[in-house]
């Protein structure tokens, strides 16, 4: 965790929800400081949209809290109406009110505003994602990128206090979300706005939080930044979940040795596992390096190119599969056998199962 | 982790309340058993009815009315298939003159009452009429020296029946045939398959669910027929309701009658509902496919084919009708009286079946986790499929029991004397149309609902509006369209009924479509075309609404 002293914007704390006395939502922890991007992971089914729509509003409590710039929003025995609660929504399906223009949407959120502020704040809005001109057109004659920008901009409209975002790029092909998604952070940003984001994507994750909460099954696996969610997930389910990556078994020496089948490995702090316990090792693909110098031989069972890099699957002596990447330059067979060393700077290990 | 201090009681604004009294809940629920009580009348007097009744009625007319009944459905279930899948495939799939005129042309016959086309056909085709009169003074034949098809028959009555129900098969069929995606055509065609072979092998199986739902769409009709057998002499379920009913005032077996024919209908419903699943399961949805240029002579008789069914099911009757409106009839003194009395029941059944829609759906849609909200609803529905005659049965029974306990009460307490409040009056009238009527305003207005999805609610909630407010400027603009054409259906369906308004009505009150009805029954054919006409043309809205939305339904989506 980061040592600067955060305000807290938002706090979940220790809430459970669900339907008919079936928990969803399972005793979640978690806070957003002020101006933060913060992002729920998790598969679908897992609780994360349900949690969104509590901290909107849309659904009671069981059981914890969710408190808002210190005023509380939900308990177990009190839900603000949404209509009080000053937050804005980008919904999956957009939820643009189809009978109205891009203009008359943009301006629904600005009830009590002069119409000369509403007007400027649709042209600074338009502008800001990129839609200027487009004030008289109905949703249905948009492109569905645009409609994603105008369903940002009346979310944004009112400067809520924060901006709860559920899947919204799931409807966009992959080149748009590649082009929309840090747009969106860096509309974000400029506007000083904090966020909370539910996705299945890890890309579209890392791309724009600043905190990932891993969620599965109604629980919090891991909350922290990408990198470490990536380099150093607390369990099995999220090394697994986010990125790509294998399982390498091995017997624990002593405090700091393991051996595998690609040879002894070091961590650089004591890692906990008794002597001649049997662990298992993450390896990501970035962590095998093709090299030809090395000793170690593994022969390649398949290959994806992918432009930049090749994607290998490679096979150990010891049956052991690994993915391993290289660089587009190296072009090997199926069959032939390549050399491979282990780069991995810390090691990631779990019981094995 | 940071420790956050907040005030436990900083409790700004309104939170919603953990127990609400559910006052939209309940009524659902009220109304669906209102709409439901007429079908369990019915039902119990199977049960409670004297088995003296029953035996007596298997003995001497069951197996009558049960033979035309099914003969009927045989009839007018083979006509509306002949009539309807060609015409379907010809607009839908192939391209010849006057295709799109063809196209909403086809559904005129809908604004028709099959008791006005049979009294029109009546007048047209009997001794007197002008055919055969024409026929006579060309030949010089007097009576009894040619053949001439007598339409009032069992024939008679099937050819009515189908010229005015193949629409349902033609519309449904329609959309099946469109929805059928090219490439699965372009699939047949490599793998061997063209012309007829396609049609017969691939086209119509896939439309087959679609084709059986239209089907007993219109059998359903064909059992809830009264006018039409009636004025034929044909002795079907419908009119033995009636002649029990009134003729030997026996309302136990009327309802045990009434109980047979609903177990005809509730084989119908349960067809009907299979099969529109099964059509959803077959349609595949892709671009339209290109259509079959018809040239030459197939292009002839593909105008012949969509022109028939339209000259004879629509533009002669109603041209006949206006004929004699403009020329012949006599207009009845009273006929403002009548149109003002039709209008005025149509349109308050039609604002009830409105509110009421609006009231289930709304229910439905807030508790949309509950089961027993939305099987409440998909209950209130179940009146259309129900003939007049079962539903007048089924509330005259309960609010005559009503009626009955309420003046024994005022005698015995207050020494008053009053009449009947319920089953004698409008209210009786208004409550069948409800339970009849409730599931046409029911669909428009759900579907209408659909459209407006939970997200939009939930925008608005959050840029700050009370549910009112959402109300109001989300729902009502996005609704309006679905709230006018349930509003105009019903209006139109009440106009045209008949069976249930001459049971039900009060005495001396007549409507258009009654007074048709006593004109035709005194054989003044002639006369009967003014009310006849005008019903038929306020019938014509809704088939003009709904050939407008066929229109859009062809144009490529945005």
């Amino acid at each position: 965790m980061q040592n600067v002293v955060e305000l807290v914007q938002l706090a979940i704390n220790n809430v459970t929800i669900g339907y008919d006395g079936v928990a969803v939502v399972k005793d979640v922890s978690l806070t957003l400081g002020n101006g933060q991007i913060g992002c729920l992971l998790g598969p679908s089914g897992c609780g994360k949209s349900t949690l969104l729509r509590a901290i909107a509003g849309f659904e009671p409590l069981m059981s914890g809290e969710i408190i808002m710039e210190e005023k509380l929003f939900s308990s177990s025995t009190f839900t603000l109406v949404p209509e009080q609660r000053q937050i804005g929504m980008v919904f999956q399906d957009l939820a643009l009110f189809p009978h109205l223009t891009v203009e008359e949407n943009i301006i629904f959120g600005l009830k009590g505003w002069s119409s000369a502020k509403k007007i400027e704040r649709v042209s600074e809005l338009l502008t800001l994602v990129g839609l200027a001109g487009l004030e008289k057109r109905y949703p249905y004659s948009l492109s569905g990128g645009q409609q994603q920008r105008v369903a940002l901009a009346r979310a944004m409209a009112p400067r809520p206090k924060i901006l709860l975002l559920d899947e919204p790029f799931s409807g966009l092909d992959a080149s748009m979300r590649e082009v929309l998604v840090p747009e969106v952070r860096d509309i974000l940003l400029q506007e000083q706005m904090g966020a909370l984001l539910v996705t299945h994507d890890q890309m579209e994750a890392f791309a724009m939080a600043d905190k990932v909460a891993v969620i599965q099954d109604g629980k919090i696996q891991q909350a922290d930044t990408a990198h470490s969610i990536y380099h150093e997930p607390i369990n099995r389910f999220v090394a697994d979940f986010v990125g790509e990556g294998d399982f390498l078994s091995g017997i624990v020496l002593d405090h700091y040795r393991v051996q595998s089948s690609l040879g002894i490995l070091k961590a650089d702090q004591q890692h906990g596992f008794l002597v001649n316990q049997a662990v298992e090792i993450l390896v990501r693909p970035d962590d095998l390096l093709h090299d030809d110098q090395s000793e170690t031989r593994a022969q390649i069972i398949s290959k994806q190119f992918r432009g930049a890099h090749f994607l290998y699957r490679v096979k150990l002596e010891s049956q052991q599969e690994l993915y391993c990447f290289a660089s587009s330059h190296q072009d090997h067979a199926l069959g032939e056998y390549i050399g491979i060393t282990l780069g991995l700077d810390h090691l990631v290990m779990f019981e094995q199962s | 982790m940071s420790t956050v201090i907040y005030d436990v009681n900083n409790k700004v604004g309104a939170g919603i309340k953990k127990n609400p009294l559910r006052p939209l809940m309940v009524s659902a629920f009220i109304v669906a058993l209102f709409i439901l009580l007429p079908i369990v009348v019915v039902l119990t007097t199977v049960f409670t009815g004297s088995f003296d009744v029953w035996r007596h009625l298997f003995s001497s007319v069951l197996s009558n009315y049960l033979i035309n009944s099914i003969a009927l459905m045989l009839g007018v279930g083979l006509g509306v298939i002949l009539i309807g899948v060609p015409t379907a495939w010809l607009t839908a799939r192939c391209d010849f003159p006057g295709r799109q005129l063809f196209t909403w042309g086809l559904l005129l016959p809908l604004a028709m009452p099959a008791y006005i086309i049979a009294y029109t056909y009546t007048g047209m085709l009997d001794f007197a009429g002008p055919i055969q009169t024409l026929l006579r003074e060309l030949t010089g034949w007097e009576y009894g020296d040619y053949w001439f098809f007598n339409i009032r028959s069992l024939g008679g009555a099937m050819l009515m029946l189908m010229l005015v129900l193949y629409p349902y098969v033609y519309l449904l069929a329609r959309t099946a045939f469109l929805e059928q995606s090219p490439s699965i055509m372009e699939a047949s065609q490599t793998l061997g398959y063209s012309g007829k072979r396609a049609f017969l092998t691939l086209h119509l199986p896939m439309a087959r669910p679609a084709i059986v739902a239209g089907l007993t769409l219109a059998l359903m009709e064909t059992l809830a027929d009264y006018g039409t057998v009636q004025y034929f002499g044909v002795s079907t379920f419908t009119t033995g309701i009636f002649r029990t009913f009134y003729g030997f005032g026996d309302t136990a077996a009327a309802a045990q009658l009434a109980a047979v024919l609903l177990g005809f209908v509730a084989l119908l419903i349960f067809l009907e509902r299979h099969s529109r699943q099964q059509a959803r399961y077959h349609s595949l949805k892709g671009k339209p496919a290109k259509r079959i240029a018809l040239k030459g002579r197939q292009a002839g008789l593909a105008v012949l084919v969509c022109l028939l069914p339209l000259l004879i099911g629509f533009i002669i009757p109603a041209g006949q009708l206006l004929y004699w409106s403009l020329s012949e009839a006599v207009i009845a003194d009273n006929f403002l009286n009548l149109a003002w009395n039709s209008l005025y029941l149509a349109f308050l059944a039609a604002s009830i079946a409105v509110i009421l829609a609006l009231l289930l759906s709304y229910a439905k849609r807030i508790y949309n986790r509950k089961k027993s909200v939305s099987m409440a609803v998909s209950l209130a529905g179940l009146g259309y499929a129900l003939p007049g005659t079962i539903i007048a049965i089924g509330v005259i029974i309960p609010l005559a029991w009503f009626d009955n306990r309420l003046i024994i009460f005022f005698e015995k307490q207050f020494d008053i004397e009053i009449g009947l409040l319920f089953s004698g009056t409008l209210v009786a009238l208004l409550f069948a149309y409800t339970v009849r009527f409730l599931a046409v305003s029911l669909g428009s207005i759900e579907s209408g609902l659909e459209q407006v999805k939970p997200n939009l609610d939930n925008a608005a909630r959050l840029m700050g509006y009370r549910p009112l407010q959402v109300l109001k400027e989300i729902h009502l603009p996005l609704l309006k369209g679905s709230i006018l054409t349930a509003f105009l259906i019903v209006f139109v369906d009440v106009l045209k009924e008949l069976p249930a308004t001459l049971i039900l009505r009060p005495f001396n009150f007549d409507t258009l479509a009654v007074k048709a009805y006593e004109l035709a029954s005194d054989e003044r054919l002639i006369d009967a075309a003014p009310a006849s006409l005008l019903i038929v043309l306020v019938g014509l809205i809704p088939v003009i609404l709904l050939s407008r939305s066929i229109a859009v339904s062809n144009q490529p989506k945005v």
